[in-house]
C-alpha cells in the first residue's frame, strides 16, 4: 500500500484519466526507482565488502575450553569438479585426534538437480568415513542457469534458486563454504553472503560463513567466469588457484599446490 | 569396507611399481581382480572378457569421454560390423593393444554390440583385439587400474584420474566444444610431457604414428593438505 500510494503521488495528474500510449510520461518513475534500487544495493554491497575486509563477524572459535564444532558446507559441481573438491574435504576432515585443527563434524553437501554422480560420490566417501547419518547431508538446489538458458530468464531462475539456498543455510548455516567452479555455486554464495550481513535470516543461527573458491585445475591461463565474477565482486574471502601462472597475490589470488 | 582399502592397497602397490608396466606377468592375480562389480565385461557366451591364454600379455587400451559426449572420438574405434577403421587398427596394433574398452559417455555413437573382436587379417595372420564398451558407469576406477594405454578427452578429471593411476595419456580435445577451453590444460601438461595432447580426433591416427609414450614423465600428483592447511589458518583456529 505504502508502495502504491508513493508511486500515485510522482505520477503526474494529468494521465491519471485516459489513454496513455507513451512511455514518457512515466519516464520519471522508472528513473526514480531504478536509482532507489541502485542506491540500496551500493549501500547494501558496500556494507558487505568493508565487513569482509575487516574479517567480520569474528568466527567464534571455543566453547568453554572445547573447541567449537565447526559446519561445512562443499558445492559439487560436473565430474571433473567433484573430483577436484572430495579430496580436498577429505584433507579437511581427516580426523587426527591430538592437533587442534578445525574439527569439521557438520557437513552439507549441494548439488544441482541434474546432477546425478556429485551426491554418489559424496555418499561413497562418507560411507567409507564411517560417517554417522547425522553428521551430514547431500541437498540438490535448482541450477542458476541452464545451457542456452537466456540471460534475462537467468535472472528469475537465479533469485529462485537464491531462495532455496537461504532455506539451506538457515537449517544448515556454515562455517566454511567451498566451491570449486560450477555455475551453481554462484547463487549459494551470494545467499551467505547477504545471510552474513545480516541483511536475511537474522532471525536464524547465523555464522559467519568464510567462503573460499578453488579455481578449478582445469584453468592454467585465466580464471572462469564464476572465479572472476567472485574475484571482482570481492564476494569470496580466498581464491586459490591450481597453476603458477595464475597467482597474483598482490591481487588476492593465491596459489599453494595443486589439489589433484 | 575391506575390500575398498584392500583396493586402495593394491592400487599403492601397482603406484609404486611404476604405471605402465602392467602389461606383464602377474596376469593370473590381475585376472581374479576383474570380479563381477566392474560394468558387464563378460561375453554372451559367458567366457570372460579378460581370459588370457598363459604366457601372454595384456596390454590394455582404455578410450573414455567420461561423462561427456564426444562421438567423434569414440565413433573411431566403435564401428559397425566388421567395417573396422584400418589405419587406427595398425596403429594399435603398433602399440601391441590386446583388449579395448570404450566408455561412450552421453554420447549415441553407432556400434555393433557391447562386446566385440575386431579382427585383421595381414599376410594370414589374423590380429585380433576384443572390446567391451558401456555407457556411463557409478565408478570405472578398476578399468583405470587394469588398463595400461588411457586415450581419453581432455576434460580435466579423466586426464587427472589417469595420472593418479600412473597411466600413459594420450588426451583428445574437442575443438567444438565451448572454444576449445580444455585445450588449455591439456597444452600445458604436454609442455611438462606429462601427456600427449592431440588437436582433435581427425589428428588421432597421425599423432599416434610418432608417439613415444616411453618419453613421458611421471605426474608427481599435489597436496590437498597443503591448501587445507591455509583454509585452517583463515578459519583461525589453527596455530600459525
Amino acid at each position: 500500500m505504502a508502495l502504491s500510494s508513493w508511486l500515485y503521488s510522482i505520477v503526474p495528474r494529468d494521465h491519471y484519466l485516459g489513454e496513455v500510449s507513451s512511455w514518457k510520461p512515466y519516464l520519471n518513475i522508472y528513473v526514480t526507482t531504478l536509482l532507489l534500487f541502485a542506491t540500496i544495493v551500493s549501500f547494501l554491497y558496500a556494507y558487505f565488502v568493508s565487513l569482509t575486509a575487516l574479517n567480520w563477524p569474528p568466527v567464534t572459535k571455543t566453547i568453554g575450553d572445547r573447541h567449537r564444532p565447526y559446519a561445512l558446507m562443499v558445492v559439487l559441481g560436473a565430474g571433473g569438479h567433484t573430483a577436484e573438491l572430495m579430496p580436498l574435504v577429505r584433507a579437511l576432515t581427516e580426523p587426527e585426534p591430538r592437533s587442534t585443527k578445525p574439527k569439521y563434524v557438520d557437513r552439507t553437501y549441494v548439488h544441482a538437480f541434474t546432477d546425478v554422480l556429485a551426491p554418489k560420490r559424496a555418499l561413497a566417501f562418507e560411507q567409507e568415513r564411517n560417517s554417522h547419518p547425522d553428521e551430514f547431508r547431500i541437498v540438490a538446489i535448482p541450477r542458476a542457469r541452464e545451457v542456452g538458458q537466456s540471460y534475462f530468464s537467468s535472472i528469475a531462475s537465479t533469485l529462485k534458486a537464491m531462495w532455496w539456498c537461504f532455506s539451506l543455510l538457515s537449517k544448515h548455516p556454515p562455517d566454511l563454504l567451498l566451491c570449486n567452479g560450477p555455475g551453481t555455486c554462484v547463487p549459494v554464495v551470494m545467499a551467505a553472503a547477504l545471510v552474513r550481513i545480516g541483511l536475511i535470516g537474522w532471525r536464524m543461527p547465523s555464522r559467519a560463513a568464510r567462503i573460499v573458491y578453488v579455481e578449478s585445475a582445469a584453468r592454467v591461463n585465466a580464471l572462469s567466469l564464476t572465479g572472476n565474477v567472485l574475484h571482482v565482486t570481492r564476494l569470496a574471502d580466498r581464491i586459490y588457484v591450481q597453476w603458477e601462472s595464475l597467482a597474483d597475490p598482490e591481487n588476492d589470488i593465491f596459489y599453494v599446490g595443486r589439489l589433484v | 569396507m575391506a575390500s575398498s582399502s584392500a583396493k586402495s592397497q593394491k592400487k599403492k602397490k601397482k603406484q609404486r611399481g611404476g604405471g605402465g608396466g602392467g602389461g606383464n606377468g602377474g596376469g593370473e592375480s590381475r585376472v581374479s581382480s576383474w570380479s563381477s562389480s566392474s560394468p558387464s565385461m563378460s561375453h554372451e557366451n559367458g567366457s570372460s572378457f579378460w581370459d588370457l591364454t598363459p604366457g601372454t600379455s595384456k596390454n590394455c587400451c582404455f578410450v573414455t569421454v567420461g561423462t561427456t559426449s564426444f562421438d567423434l572420438l569414440t565413433s573411431l574405434f566403435l564401428q559397425p560390423l566388421n567395417c573396422i577403421y584400418e589405419p587406427l587398427f595398425e596403429q594399435l596394433m603398433r602399440l601391441k593393444v590386446t583388449h579395448l574398452v570404450v566408455q561412450r559417455g552421453r554420447g549415441y555413437g553407432i556400434y555393433h554390440g557391447e562386446h566385440m573382436m575386431l579382427e585383421k587379417d595381414n599376410d594370414n595372420v589374423i590380429y585380433k583385439i576384443p572390446y567391451s564398451t558401456f555407457g556411463i558407469a557409478d565408478s570405472i576406477e578398476e578399468i583405470f587400474f587394469n588398463s595400461d594405454i588411457v586415450i581419453t578427452h581432455a576434460g580435466a578429471g579423466s586426464i587427472f584420474e589417469a595420472l593418479s593411476f600412473g597411466k600413459k595419456v594420450i588426451a583428445v580435445t574437442n575443438p567444438g566444444l565451448m572454444g576449445n577451453h580444455q585445450a588449455e590444460l591439456a597444452d600445458e601438461l604436454a609442455k611438462r610431457r606429462h601427456i600427449v595432447t592431440v588437436h582433435g580426433p581427425e589428428n588421432l591416427v597421425d599423432a599416434l604414428k610418432t608417439v613415444d609414450l616411453d618419453a613421458l614423465e611421471p605426474y608427481v600428483p599435489g597436496n590437498p593438505a597443503t591448501i587445507a592447511n591455509e583454509i585452517n589458518k583463515l578459519i583461525g583456529d589453527y596455530p600459525l
